[in-house]
């Protein structure tokens, strides 16, 4: 019987970030949490392996609040859950987290897969995934739309900017997964309910072999982009719909914006 | 004397990429090595463009391109790179990470700006899915970054005469992944980065068969047809590589045409930088008109044979 | 005292609020315009396991507290009222009575299917000349062996052309007025058994409210809910829960008209600001949304109190009428704010307003609410 693993990321709700001022500054203050969009998927796709397949799923994730996160990812499918709730886990970077949850996979041990989602919902760095295959010293496998498992690995489909990669390989691997290869649940009520039953196990930043965690990047400043754009309504004043689309063709005309 | 390396499986990044290369080691008189996936030609391309050594990273047949990672931690290792600039394919993204984790360095994905002293790197990033922008700092090196195709600019004219040396590196003995089969990509799929005009399908439209109204304005222009997420994953009108945002395209043209497209963050990613963006919607309140240079308030269905008939008297003129 | 939803309560309202924006929401307008049951939504409701909420797991529900209730109940009438009124009669009205009054046979046979989706129910009193007057029922029910016969019409039934099985009430003794008055489960099956005509109504177009017809009815001895002539009070105190449900139905509208309004008033540009920048427009919101609060603590607090096995008749008659009139003046606020376009079915505020009158009037109308508080106040 396989052991899966799908990590997840206890992200900040982007919709609940509003921009102010001039100095476009984030405020943070009616912020709820979530699982990321993409993680969503990777934990679909375990849950999937597990009711079909009867592949032994388990859901690992880190942070500073994660507990709040727990009955809702137990929800979603997997049959326990272990992680790390630690306060220097405030500001992580991917360095980090891979490491963090390198050491929860290890100390889990014996998992001969691990799915993540393509990047996250709030940074999209993209790179726990493959971080987490070299400190793991398992196969990376990619951007993956489709995944099978074989009897000693897994056959997945990769999709590339020119086209589909197939690979194949034994042994353990970490696979990130688009959001196309799957639709995830939204969880029944019984799931939900049922979700207080199932174990989660907190580890200790210590347990896990890390003992310092240094940042590799430091942020200076996070802001709101700023779009400058000219706005300006071509069809004001009762024009019609023809004199709208001759002037705006003008326009870009004397723009030089048309070939 | 700063080190750099630039990485890539597409040539015309690895060029852009050698110039912000040249640019940043240019105080010091360092050095810039490019891994390439190319031809002998292209490797003479790449010093022409900028590198002082080329080293040809093949893309193998059986087993996939990333496997290089453990050649590449050894040369780094050995080489002692400052800044590894790495093109930001999906390749490219996954080779990077995993390059970072084996040299415990920084990475950082997808930067928009670069700078460099010597002793520390500033970079730019977007976060949650476009809506804010991160300024980085960093002391650490060997320092990582990816970069998409189109962030920084090649040399508008080679020098010929640059001299440079070219080795072809040989992939580990042992891989972890056997590739079973390539589909390439169908021909026919566009390539939206190189159209300068970009009409954009959004949820407006209610009807598939209304799609060709955007196709025959896209005709006119010179252009491409585009669209947003739901066009293409949810209702499949469109193929998925048309779809533009922050998980899909992300575009550049002179002219970006929003139709029915009501203009969310993540969608927004996408035609950030291009040069003009033009909204049509039938919503008055539309956010996409507030990140619009132009914009036109009224029915698709009139308003872009409207555009079509406009351009096509133009380009008659 | 706690203020503060469950981590499980909080859970349920955002799985419901997400199945809602995703699969209810989308096809509202068009259930409302084409007068259509959203047959594909029962089967995903069924999925979800939410047909069955307040009756334990062991016959065929789920087993969570009546505050949960509460919010799927909310979040779905936000996305769309008649999906709410047909989940909250299915269950306040048919699943809870059966689970209350039914012997253990009628649970397997009847609760069971009902509570985990597989059947829907309705409830049966309304008569043509016996609304408020529930004494003045001319639907009879006498005993004929081992059958009961009804004979008379319903009016008004929620569910009705889409329902497996009917609580029913009828006169076992005429003679008694409301004590007379017996409740029997009833299959769409049972010979005599017909649905009449279907109601065309100003709202909630999505849910069916039809006749239903009883002509010589052979109703099983062993159906009868409770004993006989125990009928009004499982009415009365089904129509308890029902009120909550419906004040909840009320609270989904009127939560709904808000977001639109604040929407809208973001978005609307009138001499060059939004409109929400207005503070005639500002006061209004300031008031639906004080309203609506009120009527969320309301309802909450009666829902509680029946959790918790407290009497709650009077606090649940307080919370459908006052998140009803709540939901009916947000929808016309609501109008108002969206000006000449919420007049019009561009925006989904008039379906609000139209949706929101019904929560004034059935199971029990304003006036009968007011009854029912003056009566726990004076006697």
């Amino acid at each position: 019987m396989k052991k899966i693993v799908a990590c997840y990321k206890w992200v900040v709700d982007e919709a609940d970030i509003r921009v102010e001022g001039k100095a476009r500054s984030l405020n943070f203050d009616r912020i709820k949490y979530k699982i990321s969009e993409y993680d969503r998927n990777a934990i679909e796709v375990g849950a999937s392996f597990n009711e079909k397949q009867g592949c032994q799923f388990l859901a690992v994730t880190c942070g500073a609040n994660v507990e709040a996160s727990l009955k809702d990812v137990l929800s979603r499918g997997p049959e326990s859950i272990a992680y790390v709730n630690d306060g220097a886990l405030e500001e992580t970077d991917s360095s980090v987290t891979s490491k963090v949850l390198a050491g929860i996979i290890k100390k889990i041990g014996e998992v001969d897969l691990v799915i993540c989602g393509e990047g996250s919902s709030d940074g999209y760095s993209q790179q726990v995934g493959p971080r987490l295959a070299a400190l793991l010293g398992y196969a990376s496998v990619t951007f993956v739309n489709k995944l099978e498992l074989t009897e000693d690995g897994i056959r997945a489909e990769r999709k590339l900017e020119d086209g589909v990669e197939v690979v194949e390989l034994t042994g353990p691997a970490v696979v990130t997964v688009l959001p196309d290869i799957n639709k995830p649940r939204i969880p029944s009520l019984k799931q939900i309910l049922a979700a207080k039953k199932k174990t989660s196990e907190k580890l200790e930043l210590a347990a896990i072999g890390l003992d310092s965690l240094a940042l590799k990047q430091k942020t200076l400043d996070v802001s709101g982009t700023v779009m400058e754009r000219k706005n300006i309504q071509i069809n004001s004043g009762g024009m019609t719909i023809e004199e709208a689309a001759q002037k705006l063709v003008q326009q870009l005309k004397a723009d030089g914006s048309l070939a | 004397m700063s080190n750099l390396w630039i990485i890539s499986n597409t040539v015309e990044t690895a060029y852009e990429m050698l110039a912000k290369a040249r640019e940043l080691v240019s105080d010091s008189g360092g050095s810039v090595t490019a891994f390439l996936n190319g031809s002998e030609y292209q490797a003479q391309e790449a010093i022409s463009y900028g590198a002082d050594l080329v080293k040809l990273m093949r893309m193998p047949e059986k087993t996939a391109w990333e496997e290089y990672v453990p050649v590449l931690v050894q040369e780094a290792q050995g080489q002692k790179p400052d800044i590894i600039l790495v093109g930001a394919t999906r390749r490219g993204k996954d080779l990077a990470a995993q390059l970072a984790a084996h040299l415990d360095c920084p990475c950082v994905t997808e930067c928009k700006t670069i700078q460099y002293d010597g002793s520390k790197a500033i970079l730019k990033r977007m976060v949650y899915g476009g809506l804010a922008e991160k300024t980085i700092e960093c002391n650490e090196f060997p320092l990582i970054a990816t970069v998409t195709g189109r962030t920084f600019s090649k040399w508008e004219v080679k020098e010929t005469a640059r001299q440079g040396t070219v080795s072809t590196l040989a992939l580990p003995n042992v891989v972890k992944m056997q590739v079973v089969e390539r589909r390439p990509k169908p021909k026919e799929t566009v390539n939206l980065k190189d159209a300068p005009f970009v009409v954009g399908v959004g949820r407006g439209f209610s009807e598939a068969s209304d799609v060709k109204l955007a196709e025959e304005l896209a005709q006119a222009m010179g252009g491409e047809v585009a669209c947003s997420r739901p066009i293409a994953e949810d209702l499949h009108w469109l193929p998925e590589d048309r779809y533009i945002g922050i998980s899909g395209q992300v575009i550049k043209p002179d002219v970006y045409l929003a139709a029915g497209i009501s203009g969310q963050v993540q969608h927004v990613y996408g035609i950030r930088d291009a040069k003009t963006i033009v909204a049509v919607n039938k919503n008055e309140n539309a956010p996409i008109f507030q990140v619009a240079d132009y914009y036109i308030v009224g029915d698709l269905k009139e308003v872009l044979p409207a555009l079509t008939k406009a351009a096509q008297e133009v380009k008659g003129s | 005292m706690n203020y503060k939803l469950t981590e499980e309560q909080e859970l349920i309202k955002q799985m419901v609020r997400e199945f809602a924006e995703t699969e209810v929401k989308p096809i509202a307008a068009e259930i409302d315009k084409n007068h259509r049951f959203p047959v594909e939504t029962m089967e995903k409701l069924k999925d979800l396991s939410l047909m069955g909420v307040i009756i334990p797991e062991e016959y065929g529900g789920t087993g969570a507290d009546s505050i949960s209730y509460m919010i799927v109940i909310e979040e779905l009438s936000r996305a769309c009222a008649s999906t709410g009124i047909i989940v909250a009669t299915h269950i306040s009205l048919c699943c809870y009575p059966i689970f209350k009054y039914g012997t253990e046979e009628q649970k397997q046979k009847y609760l069971t299917p009902l509570a985990s989706g597989e059947k829907l129910g309705a409830f049966c009193l309304t008569e043509p000349g016996a609304g408020t007057d529930a004494a003045a029922q001319l639907t009879t029910a006498v005993l004929d062996g081992d059958h009961y016969v009804l004979n008379g019409s319903k009016c008004f039934i929620t569910n009705g052309g889409y329902a497996d099985t009917f609580i029913v009430m009828a006169m076992t003794d005429k003679s008694k007025g409301t004590k007379g008055i017996s409740a029997f489960i009833v299959e769409k099956d049972f010979p005599g058994f017909s649905v009449g005509q279907s109601e065309d109504k100003l709202g909630i177009k999505g849910s069916s409210t039809t006749e239903i017809i009883f002509k010589d009815c052979r109703v099983p001895k062993e159906n009868i809910l409770g004993a006989e002539s125990q009928g009004f009070k499982i009415a009365m105190h089904s129509l308890d829960v029902g009120r909550i449900g419906v004040g909840a139905q009320a609270l989904g509208i009127a939560q709904a008209c808000l977001d639109e309004s604040i929407k809208y008033a973001k978005e609307r540009q009138q001499f060059g600001k939004p409109i929400g920048s207005f503070q005639a427009i500002q006061w209004i919101l300031a008031d639906m949304a004080t309203k609506i609060q009120c009527s969320r603590h309301l309802i909450y607090h009666a829902a509680w109190l029946k959790e918790n096995n407290l009497p709650f008749s009077a606090e649940a008659a307080m919370a459908k009428l006052y998140a009803s009139e709540t939901a009916m003046e947000a929808s016309v606020k609501a109008i108002q704010i969206h000006g000449g376009h919420g007049y019009t079915t561009n925006y989904p505020v008039e379906r609000f307003f139209r949706d929101a009158k019904i929560t004034e009037i059935y199971e029990g109308t304003s006036e009968v609410m007011k009854m029912v508080i003056a009566g726990n106040l004076l006697r």
